[in-house]
């Protein structure tokens, strides 16, 4: 599948995806369309191709395994498995036959082993009926996603918002409160969440940015 | 799903936020897998949601109101019929106040601002005649005056009032003031009618000496 609009054209040469380091040491991933020649670089074993592929796709089956709330040793072994199976189809296997569908490609093996594992889980281990519900660890699994920086902008983002605002986020992500009951508590519509949640995002997904590139700009400075 | 459909279904955000359907869902993530921009879109709002719970997980706790203020709260009826009841009731006991007892406090004060007729009763001193009966002081009128005989000076004067049940009604001390007689006033247009048994005695340091014993019948008026 075809992305309506691509990235930026100086982050991508088309076919090459452009991928590096960066210079707080933290593996950037430019999100870019796949191709032939990433197929095929990646199968040959080309080390920045490899990379970019377990970067990238570690954060896509992050965000899919999260949503599915999986424990979090779980969620890591389908991860592991997932790379390691599409891998193993590339260099052993028939390979793809949509290179520019990879991605989906990497999806569907997700869901494959993903289905193994649960029917695995299953088998093994039959819950009883009466067992009392798992405690939630999707915060463990979002471990990635949280650190000071980012911490530090929401918390900014957060501040900036109306009272009313800041309430609807605090009882949906934090008291997991019913949506209906939330919506009717503070007299929203159904949607309105939904329009918070990306005003919120791109506020702190510019802040986000504006401090990342402070960073790149003052960090050579130091290393002279 | 092509990218426009996902951006016409917003599922970006309706995907961290959990509200696709399972099959929309399915339909979503096989695009997102190979689309930057929804890919970028899922992972700063999800990246700003975990976030957002770490903040609000440190914030000190909120100071927790008790269930019934935070009902009245959400519920101004009752707190607006529970504040009428109060207003009502001062405004019933402000009326009182002022129809009834205020006209009866100021018709006191203006009997004791006016020149007047007043009993002076001089109360036998003490005998050690068992069989004498004790004298009864009859009042009609809002006061009375108790004199006593003093033998000598004393340093004060204890007085007394207890009602036939021996409850003390009035009691108290004063000063000597020089003179041969105690003149005590006694207030009683507050005494409900009966008999009262009034003594008096003098002290000089722990010493005490009985100046008198009477019987107060106060009459209906």
């Amino acid at each position: 599948m075809t992305p309506v609009s691509d990235p930026p054209q100086s982050n991508v040469r088309r076919g090459r995806p452009l991928y590096n380091n960066g210079s707080d040491g933290c593996l950037r991933v430019e999100f870019c369309i796949f191709d032939a020649s990433y197929v095929e670089n990646l199968a040959a074993g080309d080390p920045a191709t490899e990379a970019h592929f377990s970067a990238y796709f570690a954060k896509f089956l992050t965000l899919k395994l999260r949503a599915r709330h999986l424990s979090p040793q779980m969620a890591e072994d389908v991860r592991q498995e997932t790379l390691f199976r599409v891998l193993k189809a590339l260099r052993q296997g028939s390979g793809v036959s949509q290179p520019e569908r990879f991605g989906a490609f990497v999806n569907a093996v997700c869901n494959n082993t993903l289905l193994e594992f649960l029917h695995q889980q299953g088998k093994h281990s039959p819950v009883p009926e009466n067992t009392p519900e798992p405690a939630d660890d999707r915060i463990d699994l979002a471990g990635s996603l949280i650190n000071e920086q980012s911490k530090r902008i929401v918390a900014e983002v957060l501040d900036g918002l109306a009272s009313k605002d800041r309430e609807i986020l605090r009882l949906v992500f934090f008291e997991e409160a019913e949506r209906q009951e939330v919506c009717k508590k503070l007299g929203v519509e159904a949607d309105y969440l939904r329009v918070l949640l990306h005003r919120a995002k791109s506020r702190f997904e510019q802040a986000y940015l504006r401090k990342r590139e402070s960073l790149s700009r003052v960090r050579p400075l130091f290393s002279l | 799903m092509n990218h426009n459909r996902a951006i016409e279904m917003k599922s970006p955000m309706r995907y961290v936020l959990g509200d696709l359907a399972p099959a929309d869902q399915d339909e979503f993530e096989e695009h997102l897998a190979d689309c930057s921009n929804c890919m970028n879109e899922v992972w700063m709002a999800t990246t700003f949601a975990a976030n957002a719970r770490e903040v609000f997980r440190s914030e000190p706790a909120k100071p927790t109101t008790s269930s019934l203020l935070a009902w009245l709260r959400w519920r101004p009826f009752p707190a607006l019929a529970l504040s009428a009841a109060l207003n009502i009731m001062f405004a019933v006991g402000l009326g009182y106040g002022v129809l009834h007892v205020y006209p009866a406090l100021r018709g006191q004060i203006a009997e004791l601002n006016e020149p007047g007729a007043i009993d002076v009763v001089s109360v036998r001193g003490v005998v050690r005649d068992a069989t004498a009966a004790t004298q009864i002081v009859k009042v009609s009128g809002p006061l009375v005056v108790l004199s006593f005989d003093l033998p000598q000076h004393y340093e004060r004067y204890v007085y007394s009032i207890t009602n036939a049940s021996g409850g003390v009604v009035l009691s108290g001390e004063v000063a000597d003031i020089g003179t041969d007689t105690l003149n005590l006033r006694v207030p009683t247009w507050h005494f409900a009618p009966g008999e009262y048994k009034m003594t008096a005695a003098g002290f000089i340091g722990s010493q005490r000496d009985d100046l008198g014993v009477c019987l107060l019948q106060v009459l209906k008026r």
